[in-house]
């Protein structure tokens, strides 16, 4: 026993318990290497790591619970909001909440499947052409490339399956061209929608190339935009197609359009030399949210130009009496249909980009069978998310949207309402639209990368805080502008045109910064989990309201941050030229000051 | 700081610590709640250790890692090795390591009333 000990060595011997182990000891780990007849040593292979039960088990916790968890955060707030809601203030029991808690569960479970496979399967394919198509091949075949491109992300988005779900639970006798649309001509639907998005995605790129500003392409395509809407607005039966189409623009900008066509847009800019510029990009977002609303309205017409409202219900009619007789096969039936869907969703663009990376690119693919796990990630996530779509999503944004107007009046299916005085229960409904708007949107992941990119872009001057608020503040009043359009039955027209107008004199006196950021946030915001929850909540308050459709809220939650980014944008301009001209004020003033005193 | 003469630490150790990206913010909180985080350091890396050699598990360590070193007394050492280790969950596979390197010297900025009380405190010890 010594007379003093280090307090070090004390501190170590009374927290924990230490052993060493000679690195060198570790026998397994130490290659023996084997020498060839010419002195050259041998590569040495290690042999594969075998784990136990419990040691894959502890490395597997990890990696799914953080995966998880990230899906919880998005959910779990909005389905206990929407929820306790619908208890608390309406004293209604949620229908059918087991299938729902199930049918969350199963979103939560999808998205966590799909977003780690498109991270392992899709992303590397969207790097390697992205980096190398630009190089290898001609401009008008990388644009060829990017347009079919927006095709396939299109399909394989996973909110694109809300349209169908939403078109099920309309009545075809009040608005028979938007039922046509979305149940005859649904995958047409699709295919034009992703049209656009490719034709976004190709304007989107040449700008990068030739440094176009996004001003004048805006104004350009909202001309035609907001003629056609005009135009629609005039015949009372296209007139119900306006709120779907303008809502088809919310849905395109997903999780898996956003990264992979960015990915190739931005390949072909640095390809070019042009990678640079902090604004590239930008403005794909936008066009891919402005063009399809042109692409459905075009189809809308052409539905209208070759199909009567009277043939569309006698058809629907006769299908309906065929649904009756005939049982439907597996494939046609859930959870049959929702399994099909997500393959015919996935596949394709895989098959696509496969071809694109053999046949044009000619690159093989670094490690295949990790992306292989990660298509099959993709594709079981996809049918999963389908599943919860159906059964969780769909449901509770359908329940709610049909109980909130029990707040404030006489619905059929509940009996004590109204439950509260006119005034006071409108009051209730709008709060609860904005929260969902605001609530949804401050937790959206994307929207703090975009906030992220707006700090270092503008030198800190927009904080990424004051554009998360800015943003869910717009989408919370977007959401809310969007349920009153439904309650009082306003004409869509009347809300777009003038709204649209303003984000037009706003882009003038707008800086090419604030422009892009403004309108690339109206589509950050529109995520898998709350475009299928508003699309639903609006269909289910549409019925409830006797409305004749419940589209239109989603692309007044685009048009809201888009005017408060602009805004925001502007005074915080002016702010700082107030700042800087203050500045070179106050020293003057000391210098006078000074020159007096020496007087 | 006219006088140009450097005064040196000794007695310093690097700890370094190599988890999985996202990781790096929970290393760096529980070195603060020891009292350690002098000239921490954080950076991106790439792992190759056992990843290839796990087949379709390996999927689940990422090869992104983030690397955090910082600046450690010889007598904060342990407590700060052990409360990293228990906080990164080093003792689950695939997680990373931590290391720690004898430093012999570092010299940096120490202020003036720092450098007083420490000449006072010497004094009074030998």
């Amino acid at each position: 026993m010594a007379d003093q000990y280090r307090f070090g060595d004390y501190q170590r011997e009374s927290t924990a318990t230490h052993d060493g182990i000679s690195f060198d000891d570790l026998i397994d780990l130490r290659p023996k290497l084997e020498k060839d007849a010419e002195g050259n040593v041998i590569p040495y292979q290690a042999p594969p790591v075998r784990l136990t039960a419990d040691e894959t088990f502890r490395l597997l916790r990890p990696y799914v619970s953080v995966r998880f968890m990230e899906q919880i955060k998005a959910v779990v707030p909005l389905g206990v909001y929407l929820a306790l809601f619908q208890i608390l203030f309406l004293q209604q029991v949620v229908e059918d909440s087991w299938v729902i808690t199930g049918g969350l569960f199963a979103v939560i479970a999808g998205l966590m499947f799909f977003m780690e496979g498109l991270k392992l399967g899709l992303m590397p394919f969207g790097t390697i052409i992205g980096r190398n198509l630009p190089r290898n091949s001609p401009l008008p075949v990388v644009l060829f490339v990017t347009l079919l491109l927006g095709i396939g992300v299109t399909f394989a988005e996973p909110a694109i399956g809300a349209l169908q779900t939403a078109g099920q639970n309309l009545s075809v006798e009040r608005a028979p061209y938007l039922y046509a649309v979305l149940n005859f001509w649904s995958t047409e639907l699709v295919l034009v929608v992703g049209l656009s998005v490719g034709l976004a995605a190709v304007i989107g790129t040449l700008r990068f190339l030739y440094s176009w500003s996004l001003k004048p392409l805006i104004y350009a395509t909202l001309a035609p935009l907001l003629s056609l809407t005009v135009y629609a607005s005039a015949d009372p039966e296209m007139q119900k197609v306006i709120g779907l189409a303008w809502d088809c623009g919310a849905v395109t900008t997903g999780p898996v359009t956003v990264p992979l066509v960015l990915a190739l847009g931005i390949g072909i800019a640095a390809a070019a030399g042009k990678g640079d510029s902090g604004l590239s990009g930008f403005g794909i977002v936008t066009l891919a949210s402005l063009f399809p609303i042109i692409g459905v309205f075009l189809l809308a017409l052409y539905v209208s130009s070759t199909s009567t409202p009277a043939e569309i219900i006698e058809t629907a009619r006769q299908a309906a009496a065929a649904a009756g007789t005939v049982e439907p096969a597996w494939f046609e039936r859930s959870p049959g249909a929702e399994i099909v869907l997500g393959v015919r969703a996935i596949l394709p663009l895989v098959l696509f980009l496969f071809l694109v990376l053999k046949f044009i690119v000619k690159e093989e693919l670094e490690n295949p069978v990790e992306i292989l796990y990660g298509i099959g990630l993709t594709v079981v996530g996809m049918c999963i998310f389908n599943l919860g779509l159906t059964y969780g999503l769909s449901k509770l944004g359908a329940s709610a949207g049909e109980m909130v107007p029990s707040a404030f009046m006489q619905i059929p299916g509940a009996p004590e309402s109204p439950i509260y005085v006119y005034f006071v229960g409108l009051t209730l409904a709008l709060a609860f639209a904005w929260f969902l708007g605001f609530g949804s949107t401050i937790a959206e992941p994307a929207l703090n990368a975009l906030g992220i990119t707006t700090e270092n872009l503008t030198n800190g001057v927009f904080k990424k805080k004051t554009l998360i608020s800015a943003v869910s503040i717009g989408v919370g009043f977007g959401i809310a502008i969007g349920l009153s359009k439904l309650i009082f039955d306003l004409p869509l027209v009347w809300l777009l045109v003038p709204g649209y107008l303003l984000t037009v004199v706003l882009t003038y006196f707008s800086t090419e910064e604030f422009v892009n950021i403004a309108w690339d946030s109206a589509g950050v915001t529109t995520g898998p989990i709350t475009v299928p929850l508003v699309l639903a909540m609006g269909l289910g308050f549409g019925n409830a309201t006797d409305a004749v459709e419940g589209f239109g809220i989603l692309c007044m939650a685009s048009i809201g941050p888009i005017l408060t980014v602009m805004i925001t944008g502007l005074w915080s301009q002016y702010q700082a030229r107030a700042l800087a001209s203050a500045e070179t004020q106050v020293p003057l003033a000391t210098t006078e000051q000074e020159s007096k005193a020496i007087l | 700081m006219s006088d140009r003469k450097i005064t040196y630490l000794t007695d310093v150790e690097l700890l370094t610590v190599v988890v999985q990206r996202d990781q790096g913010e929970a290393v760096l909180k529980a070195a603060r709640d020891v009292g350690a985080t002098t000239g921490a350091i954080g950076y991106y890396a790439k792992g190759f250790g056992v990843r290839e050699r796990l087949g379709l598990l390996g999927l689940a360590v990422e090869t992104e890692k983030d690397v955090i070193s910082m600046l450690i007394s010889s007598e904060q050492r342990d407590v700060v090795l052990d409360q990293i280790y228990r906080a990164a969950k080093l003792d689950t596979p695939g997680m990373g390591y931590i290391y720690v390197t004898p430093l012999e010297k570092v010299a940096t900025y120490i202020p003036d009333s720092l450098m007083a009380r420490l000449d006072k405190h010497e004094a009074s010890v030998g």
